[in-house]
Formats: structure tokens, C-alpha cells, sequence
């Protein structure tokens, strides 16, 4: 991105660098700082170089002036970097692991533990959950993630998005809806689709039904229309 | 005008008197589509399984989860896009007629825009769709004269092994008749192409915005006209085919010219009146579907009725006016 125009590939790459992720870089960058802050470092920036010519370390350095940190790898990923940026996110929940039938009791005495019938896979049965949330682009941000509960509870949780991965588990509990980035502050995540997991299936099937549906009809009006032709 | 309202109505009579023909027509129809309908059902639910975005594509129309799902999109999948909703799917359908990607690709213009692969999925038209729009032209081709057949007895009722026989009688026949139609249809696309050309430059050199859109649209209304008169030519022909029992599909072709020349207000009438009945049933079915809050298995059903609705309906016109036409040959024809 930090390169003359006339450097670029082709016309495309020049649009997407020069407008479209410069915009969605800063967007990103005022979301990880906040509105006020982004605010005085744009003003700080046009008043200190206004009728003169700036360059990105010029930017930079009044990004770390302003917000008294190094801003350095934010600039590192996404201003001299061609990575992507996609953050997803998935939850598993199993049903939770019992002691059952004779086993030791916390005094190393053998003890029965009540064994439960009926379906292993009962549905209403306590739950394990654990939510995953994937680094699956290049570049490297640190993420927020909430994670909803069936008995209504609402976890935060954060991640400084290093690794490749980070699991999290909810012993007991079970996820209905997980969510990475809740308040899309990573405008720069190429497929936010991928940030949002929830526990119900039948929504899927619905919505596939209903748009395969209307986009059979489309397909069945096309054929209609060919017996003009013949 | 009488003669016009006289003959198809007499038409829709007969196709009311059978009116197992339209029903046996839609499942055509339908069975082709479940085709590739049945395979997109499967992977939309694959790909939206536990996302976000199928609660919105549940009760409306998620465009962010669409536009990355259809950039990875391969084959007929791609042709899924939020420009079918509503009455959008008639506007994108004269789209690709008009651009001369039906049937099969055959008439479409080869520049250098559409040699390059194209994100617009008008014009990325997949193989598989235009495939299936083909056989759909040769099994309507095929049933052509077992219709014909039926609509020609005045007294109505139909047996499947009849209707069968007579699509296999006359097929042979009327597939020549529909291949000579396509053999004009390709003439028109033909002088269609510098045509617009012309059109296209004059309507870019002009200075009101007026005359440039009367130019375009011009040009399109024309070639619906001219399609619509190669169409005339080839159901007359199919009815004399089969009324006059001619085995020749180019002098049935001729015969065809010479009565629609001869009862060229009444033929055009026929199809003017057909094109506003259509018209009036679009903008009922969209009045309602407007109206249709679609997210539930009730109403997903209720959706599935009406969209079915408007198909039935479409084929009673088509099968009105090929009824009307035979009528009209039955009482003007020599």
C-alpha cells in the first residue's frame, strides 16, 4: 500500500490501495482507538502538516505522539503488509462428562456415583461448551469475543490475535451464539460472515429452502421464456 | 378486435376444457428445475450452517454474507443473487434474451467484455442453465404437437397415451419448424448486433437525455417486436402442421408467412392481449409477494404456492394462445 501510484500492477490494485484499504486501514485503526482519540490524532496531523507534504512516517509518528504508544505494528500489518485479515469464529458443545459407577471420592475412598439412563445424547442433558475463534488471514489484531449462553448469560472475552488459534472453554454451560469482533472494529476482516456462530440449524435450513425456492422460480420463468425462441 | 378476443377466447375455453395440460406442463417445467434447485438447496445450507447470517437470510436478505458467498461461487450457484427478488427475476430473464443468451448461448455477442470472465452473473450465465433451457425448448418442441392434437378436437378431453402419441407423430415435423424459427431468430440477432451498434453510438453522441434513453429502449422494443413476429411465424406453422397434416416444415413455414401477412392485426392482437393479461398477472402475483413476510415453514409454503401460481398461470396464457391461434387458422385459414 505504501508505494507510488505509478508502482502499482495494474489499475485495480492501484483503486483497491490507494482507496479502499487505506480507508478501511483507518476506519480499523480508529475502531482499536477510539473515536477521540483518532479525532485529535487527524487533527494534530492536518494542522502540523498542512501546505506541506507528509509521508506514512509522518502519520505514523503522530499516531504514536498522540496515543503515547508504539503504533508501529499496526502499520507493520496492514500499511507494508499484503496480508488478509479474517478473524472466524466456531463453538462445539458437547455433552458434559460424568463420573459414573465406582470411582475414588476425594478422600481416595472407592465411591458409586449414580449412573443416568437414557439417551447419551439427550438434548436437555448439562453441557461443555468450547468456542474457537481463527486467525485465518495474515495479518495479526487483537479481537474482542462474546459469547452468549442458553441460560442467558453473556461472556466477554479477548484475544491479542497472535496465534493461528485460541480456544475457550464453558464447562456446564452451553453457547447458543458466538461472536468475534462484536463491535466491528476490524473493518479491514475480509469475510465478517464468518464472524457470527449460532447454535440453531433449522434457521440455515430455512433460509436455504426459501431462497432455493425462490431461485427455482426465476430458473422455471427462464425456461418459460425460451419457448419463444422455438 | 372481435376476432381477436373471439378466437383466444375460445382458447382459454379449450385450455380450461383440458386443463390437465397446463398442470402436466408445470411439472415439466418444475421437474427441470428441481434439476439444479434441489443441488443449491443443499449447499446453502451447508454454507450457512451455524453462520450468523442464516437467522438474516431467514427473514430477509443478508448482501454481505451473499457477496462473499457468490466471489467463491462456481458454475450455476453464481447465478444466486438478490436481483431475482421481487419482480427483478422478469427484468433479468428479457436481460438475457435480449443479450441473446437463450437458447444455449446461441445468439449471444462474443466482444472482448464477455470473452473475459465477468463478476455479473447476467452475463456469466452458467453452462449448466443454458443446457437445461435447451432440452426445456426440445421437450416443449416434443409436446408441441401432441397439444396441438388435442386442442385441435373440439369437444376437449385428453388421454396421456394420446397426448404421447401425438407428440411422437408430430415431433419430427415441428422440431424442423422450431429449428428453421431459430434459424430466423439467429438472422435477427444478426442484423441486431450493428444495428444497436448504430444505435448505441447515435444515443451516446446525443446531447438530451431523452432522445439517448428513447434510443435504448427503442432498440430493445424492436427486437422484442421482431422476435415476437418470428414466434407468430413458427405457432402457425406448428398449427398448420398439425391442422393441415403437412409434412414439409419450410412450406408450413411459408404457408405460416402467408396467413400471419394476410391476418396480420388479428395474429398481433392475439399476442398484445396475451402480453397484457401477463402483465396484469405480474403485477398481481408482485402485489401479494410484496405482502408475504416469507421465514417460516407456513409461510415458506404459502410463497411456494403463489410462486407456483404465477408459473401455472404463465403456462395457461402460453397454452391459451396457441389454442387461440389454432382457432383463429380454423376460421380465417383456407
Amino acid at each position: 500500500m505504501a508505494r507510488p501510484g505509478w508502482a502499482y500492477r495494474n489499475r485495480e490494485s492501484y483503486w483497491l490501495n490507494s482507496y479502499g484499504k487505506p480507508a478501511l486501514t483507518l476506519q480499523t485503526l480508529e475502531g482499536l482507538l477510539g473515536d477521540e482519540t483518532m479525532t485529535r490524532i487527524l487533527r494534530t496531523y492536518a494542522r502540523r502538516f498542512r501546505f506541506a507534504h507528509p509521508t506514512t512516517e509522518h502519520f505514523i509518528a503522530t499516531v504514536n505522539e498522540v496515543t503515547g504508544q508504539d503504533w508501529r505494528w499496526f502499520f507493520d500489518e496492514t500499511f507494508f503488509s499484503s496480508g488478509r485479515c479474517d478473524y472466524a469464529i466456531e463453538a462445539q458443545n458437547e455433552r458434559s462428562r460424568r463420573i459414573e459407577g465406582w470411582a475414588e471420592g476425594p478422600d481416595g475412598r472407592l465411591v458409586l456415583h449414580p449412573v443416568e439412563g437414557g439417551d447419551r445424547d439427550d438434548e436437555t442433558g448439562p453441557r461443555d461448551s468450547t468456542v474457537t475463534v481463527t486467525r485465518r488471514g495474515e495479518v495479526r489484531m487483537p479481537v474482542d469475543i462474546a459469547v452468549w449462553f442458553a441460560d442467558g448469560r453473556r461472556v466477554a472475552e479477548s484475544w491479542d490475535g497472535k496465534d493461528r488459534w485460541r480456544r475457550f472453554r464453558y464447562p456446564g454451560a452451553k453457547v447458543v451464539r458466538a461472536v468475534v469482533d462484536p463491535r466491528r472494529r476490524i473493518a479491514l476482516d475480509v469475510d465478517p460472515a464468518n464472524n457470527v456462530w449460532v447454535e440453531a440449524e433449522g434457521a440455515a435450513r430455512r433460509a436455504a429452502t426459501k431462497w432455493a425456492a425462490r431461485w427455482m422460480f426465476w430458473l422455471q420463468n427462464l425456461l418459460e421464456l425460451h419457448t419463444l425462441l422455438g | 378486435m372481435r376476432a381477436v378476443l373471439a378466437t383466444l377466447g375460445e382458447g382459454f375455453r379449450s385450455v380450461a376444457r383440458n386443463w390437465g395440460l397446463v398442470v402436466l406442463l408445470l411439472a415439466v417445467n418444475l421437474g427441470l428445475a428441481l434439476l439444479l434447485a434441489v443441488p443449491l438447496t443443499v449447499q446453502l445450507e451447508r454454507d450457512l450452517a451455524h453462520r450468523g447470517a442464516s437467522v438474516d437470510m431467514m427473514y430477509g436478505f443478508d448482501h454481505d454474507w451473499w457477496s462473499r458467498w457468490a466471489e467463491e461461487q462456481e458454475g450455476f450457484a453464481r447465478t444466486f443473487g438478490p436481483d431475482i427478488l421481487g419482480t427483478g427475476f422478469a427484468f433479468r430473464n428479457v436481460d438475457l434474451l435480449l443479450r441473446g443468451h437463450l437458447p444455449a448461448g446461441l445468439f449471444a455477442r462474443r466482444t472482448r467484455a464477455d470473452d473475459a470472465p465477468s463478476d455479473d452473473p447476467v452475463v456469466a450465465i452458467d453452462p449448466a442453465v443454458l443446457a437445461l433451457g435447451a432440452l426445456y425448448l426440445i421437450a416443449q418442441a416434443f409436446l408441441a404437437g401432441g397439444l396441438l392434437g388435442v386442442f385441435r378436437t373440439p369437444q376437449g378431453g385428453w388421454t396421456f397415451r394420446g397426448l404421447v402419441h401425438g407428440c411422437g407423430f408430430y415431433f419430427a415435423r415441428i422440431l424442423r419448424v422450431s429449428l428453421l424459427a431459430l434459424f430466423l431468430a439467429a438472422l435477427v440477432f444478426a442484423l441486431n448486433a450493428p444495428l444497436s451498434r448504430w444505435l448505441d453510438e447515435r444515443a451516446l453522441a446525443a446531447v438530451s437525455e431523452t432522445t439517448a434513453l428513447a434510443l435504448g429502449f427503442g432498440r430493445h422494443a424492436l427486437l422484442i417486436l421482431v422476435l415476437i413476429l418470428v414466434h407468430m411465424l413458427s405457432s402457425y406453422a406448428k398449427v398448420i402442421v398439425v391442422r393441415e397434416e403437412r409434412q414439409s416444415a419450410a412450406l408450413a413455414l411459408l404457408s405460416s408467412l402467408g396467413f400471419c401477412a394476410r391476418h396480420f392485426f388479428a395474429a398481433l392482437g392475439q399476442y398484445l392481449a396475451v402480453i397484457a393479461l401477463l402483465v396484469l398477472l405480474l403485477k398481481a402475483w408482485a402485489g401479494v409477494d410484496a405482502r408475504l413476510s416469507v421465514s417460516g415453514w407456513t409461510s415458506q409454503l404459502l410463497a411456494l404456492a403463489l410462486l407456483q401460481l404465477l408459473v401455472l398461470g404463465r403456462i395457461a396464457l402460453r397454452l391459451g394462445l396457441l389454442a387461440g391461434q389454432l382457432e383463429l387458422n380454423r376460421t380465417r385459414g383456407r
